[in-house]
């Protein structure tokens, strides 16, 4: 698995659905990779050497781990901040679904599903994947540019994001002027910003993201 | 029996006696026992006075009797004493033979004849001269000698020149004078005695056997000096309390007390008698009134004579009303046919009658024979029992079992759709995909058939459609909507096993309830939920069917703190255990696959049915083998708070699917 184009990661025990989903999806030219258990498809994430793009289509009755173990599985590495998961669902097992859409998933299809809006439905999470991609390589991008900062620097950033005067934070600081002007200026440029108001748009955009910045000391 | 009576006495009650009455009627019993001792008193007070009298007039008539003896006597006297003067002055001096003298002397030969017993001549000096006795004559009797003791006459002899020349003296029987035969009269009513100055009886008419006790009159004989008369009545005066009417009246007084006494007794068993058939009257009274029984009575032409105070309610008109007018459910007047066939027999019918306010009644009346003393039937005796209120909870319980088999009828129809669908959902699936997906291929190949690509979306369109019926039905019958309320589950258990009742009265299953009354209200589908716990309790009446008895079962309601699931609150819990044959291994898992049946008829649904109701409202089942070797089959329901994640969560999932 070293494709990074977006992949439908199929996972239902029933052969019959798996192989026929895959066929539909594939003849509506979309990437399809199908998986007969939890297990088989959690050992595949896990194979991986590059980061995985795409969704996930999960079956919620399954053996020997159902949907909604392999969801939190899927949680608990992060992956699902990062890829839309869809579960399949029969009927009777809605309230679990229910149940796993607020634990985040994407959305649910009931079998027997009407194709188009099956198809229509995964369209929506690829785009969603698209976006999330997009925002999650921002995010990324971020985190490394404030993690090449000095801890000092990271220290005054807030106090600069909040419209403080160089003198307040020198004073706050205890730092001379000349070194808060010096901060400033590698702050700006290193993050690309050319404003305080600028800074503190993208200060709270990483915050949204889970980046850790130190508060005002 | 009069009948009519019986209607009147409805109305007027007996009055209970007064007390008054009863002092009053206490002097009437007693009245004649006092008038006839006022009588009595009267009589014996008139009896003594005239005793008083009577005796009064006796003693004037012995007074009187005495004197006129006493004078009698002495005039008697006197006149012996005339004659002894006149002998005396005729006497002449004393000669040669004085005795001779004497004795030739006329009047002393009379005297001598008569009465005098002796007579002596005295001279001056007070010499005998001479002395002439009465002779002896034969065949005359000896006087009785008045003991001895004689009397005497004294006449002084007198000449020419001596005023006394001496004496004559003559004596005689005191008692020849008394017991003189001049005075029978007297001798036969009275003893006449003659008693000296010292009180000795000279003389006495009576023989000294023989004592008189009447009234006596004592008075002073001047004849003799110093002697006294005394007349005794011979007839002795009786007390006045023994004379004859006097204790005729005491009888007549014992027996007018013995009689009332008698009439006493007897009007004492008679106001008994009355008092215990007052009472028993009461009695029947107050039994007719508050018998919950109507009771009527009627003349064999129907008409109305009587009617207890349930009767009147149960048509609403009062007694009055009923008799005067025969009112509109006149119809039931006649006695029924076959109870006039059937005399003898209690043979009820049942009927319907109109009230007064229009609502329907139902009754069931009884009707037999009213006989009077004589053993004639009269009329015909009917109770009426009202089976209103009874008919209609046998309605409502008729009711309530159809709504509930209505419910497990179309729980079944819904499980079996269900079961269905999800049998068919994945083949389903595969189809449309698999339709979908060579339709797809097909459009985008260059140069396809028209009429293949055609007939491929043709596919795809019917199996989404067969997809689409499918999801159709099981929403209709799978997803009823609970209606969910708070309810005591207690209740409900009670509820189920009071249905189920006859099933175990014939089965011979005696049913245990052990009911915690701590338990919270928990919010739940009423229906759905009394469907399992009769389902369950069905299963376990069932599963005993084979086994020996006894058979029980237990019905447990409790607080469980440790259901399977986990939660900090407690669960509300039902288990129902039998005596059974047990699970025989199997796990709930298999126990509710659909169509899994030990019964030969069940359709195998029913404990499937049972777990998705249960899912649906939050709530798990269990099977387990119970202890005493049958199975206990149990399940929770989870505190409210999750019912409402639940409902909450179906919201959701309902809100989602009208997206699709």
């Amino acid at each position: 698995m070293t494709t990074t184009q977006p992949t439908i990661y199929l996972c239902d025990d029933d052969e019959g659905v798996r192989t026929s989903l895959a066929f539909l999806l594939r003849q509506h030219d979309l990437e399809v990779t199908s998986y007969a258990s939890g297990p088989e498809l959690l050992a595949a994430i896990d194979a991986a050497t590059v980061p995985l793009r795409g969704i996930f289509v999960l079956d919620v009755r399954m053996e020997p781990l159902s949907g909604l173990q392999v969801h939190e599985a899927l949680i608990s590495r992060g992956l699902d901040k990062r890829m839309p998961v869809l579960f399949l669902s029969g009927h009777g097992d809605i309230p679990m679904a229910v149940g796993a859409m607020a634990r985040g998933a994407f959305s649910f299809a009931e079998k027997p599903y009407a194709d188009e809006a099956l198809v229509q439905l995964i369209r929506q999470a690829l785009n969603a994947e698209v976006q999330w991609h997009g925002r999650m390589a921002r995010v990324d991008a971020l985190r490394q540019l404030i993690e090449g900062l000095s801890r000092q620097q990271v220290r005054l950033m807030p106090l600069v994001a909040a419209g403080e005067l160089n003198k307040t934070i020198a004073w706050k600081m205890e730092l001379s002027v000349r070194t808060v002007e010096e901060h400033r200026r590698k702050i700006f440029e290193r993050l690309n910003v050319h404003s305080a108001a600028e800074l503190a748009t993208l200060l709270a955009e990483a915050r949204t993201a889970g980046i850790d910045i130190a508060a005002t000391p | 029996m009069s009948t009519p009576a019986i209607a009147h006495h409805t109305h007027h009650g007996a009055a209970p006696p007064s007390a008054g009455l009863s002092r009053w009627s206490r002097f009437l019993w007693e009245a004649p026992l006092l008038l006839s001792i006022l009588f009595t008193a009267l009589v014996v007070a008139w009896a003594q006075e005239n005793d008083t009298l009577e005796r009064e007039a006796l003693r004037q008539s012995v007074v009187a009797d005495t004197l006129s003896l006493e004078a009698q006597l002495a005039a008697r006297l006197e006149t012996e004493a005339v004659k002894l003067r006149a002998a005396a002055t005729h006497l002449p001096p004393a000669g040669a033979d004085p005795n001779r003298q004497l004795a030739i002397q006329p009047e002393i030969a009379a005297g001598l004849d008569r009465r005098w017993l002796s007579v002596v001549w005295l001279d001056a000096d007070m010499r005998i001269v001479a002395e002439a006795r009465r002779e002896q004559r034969p065949g005359v009797p000896a006087q009785p000698q008045a003991q001895g003791i004689s009397l005497h006459l004294i006449a002084p002899t007198s000449d020419e020149h001596h005023p006394q020349t001496g004496q004559l003296i003559a004596r005689y029987d005191p008692a020849d004078l008394i017991q003189s035969k001049d005075f029978w009269w007297l001798a036969a009513q009275y003893e006449v005695q003659l008693l000296s100055g010292l009180g000795e009886v000279i003389v006495s008419t009576e023989s000294p056997g023989r004592v008189a006790r009447g009234e006596t009159y004592e008075t002073p004989f001047k004849a003799i000096p110093d002697a006294r008369l005394r007349l005794t009545q011979r007839v002795r005066q009786p007390h006045w309390f023994t004379t004859l009417p006097v204790i005729l009246l005491v009888g007549f007084l014992v027996l007018i007390s013995v009689a009332t006494l008698l009439l006493r007794r007897q009007m004492r068993q008679v106001t008994r008698a009355e008092a215990a058939w007052r009472n028993e009257a009461a009695w029947r009274q107050s039994l007719e009134e508050s018998a919950l029984v109507g009771l009527r009575a009627r003349d064999l032409n129907g008409r109305l004579l009587f009617a207890n105070r349930t009767f009147c309610e149960m048509v609403g008109y009062s007694v009055d009303e009923l008799v005067e007018h025969d009112p509109e459910f006149d119809h039931l007047a006649h006695p029924p046919q076959d109870a006039a066939s059937h005399p003898t027999q209690r043979v009820g019918h049942e009927t319907r009658w109109r009230h007064r306010d229009g609502r329907m009644v139902d009754v069931v009346v009884f009707e037999s024979p009213l006989v009077d003393g004589a053993g004639q039937q009269v009329g015909w005796m009917g109770s009426i029992v009202d089976v209103t209120e009874r008919k209609r909870l046998a309605e409502l319980e008729r009711k309530q079992r159809e709504v509930l088999s209505n419910h497990a009828r179309l729980s079944t129809l819904g499980e079996v759709a269900s079961t269905l669908a999800h049998e068919l959902n994945q083949p389903l699936t595969s189809i449309v995909s698999y339709s979908a997906g060579i339709a797809k291929a097909l459009e985008k190949q260059p140069g396809t058939r028209p009429d293949l690509l055609a007939a491929a979306q043709a596919l795809s369109r019917h199996a989404s459609a067969a997809g689409g019926i499918v999801h159709r039905i099981r929403e209709r019958l799978a997803r009823r909507e609970l209606v969910l309320e708070p309810h005591d589950i207690n209740t409900i258990v009670s509820d189920a096993v009071a249905l189920l009742k006859l099933d175990f009265k014939r089965a011979g299953v005696s049913v245990q309830l052990d009911l915690d009354a701590g338990l919270p209200r928990v919010r739940m589908d009423r229906i759905g939920i009394e469907q399992v716990i009769t389902n369950l309790l069905r299963n376990a009446n069932d599963a005993m069917a084979a086994t020996p008895p006894p058979r029980s079962l237990q019905v447990h309601t409790l607080l469980s703190h440790n259901p399977p699931l986990g939660s900090a609150q407690g669960w509300v819990t039902v288990a129902i255990s039998d005596t059974g044959p047990g699970l025989g291994g199997r796990d709930i898992e298999t126990l509710t696959e659909a169509f899994f049946s030990t019964k030969k008829e069940g359709t195998g649904l029913g404990l499937a049915i049972c777990r998705s109701i249960l899912e649906s409202h939050g709530g798990v089942l269990h099977a387990q083998d119970a202890a005493g070797g049958g199975a206990c089959f149990s399940f929770s329901l989870p505190p409210d708070k999750t019912i409402n994640e639940a409902t909450h969560h179906d919201n959701h999932a309902t809100h989602h699917l009208s997206m699709r």
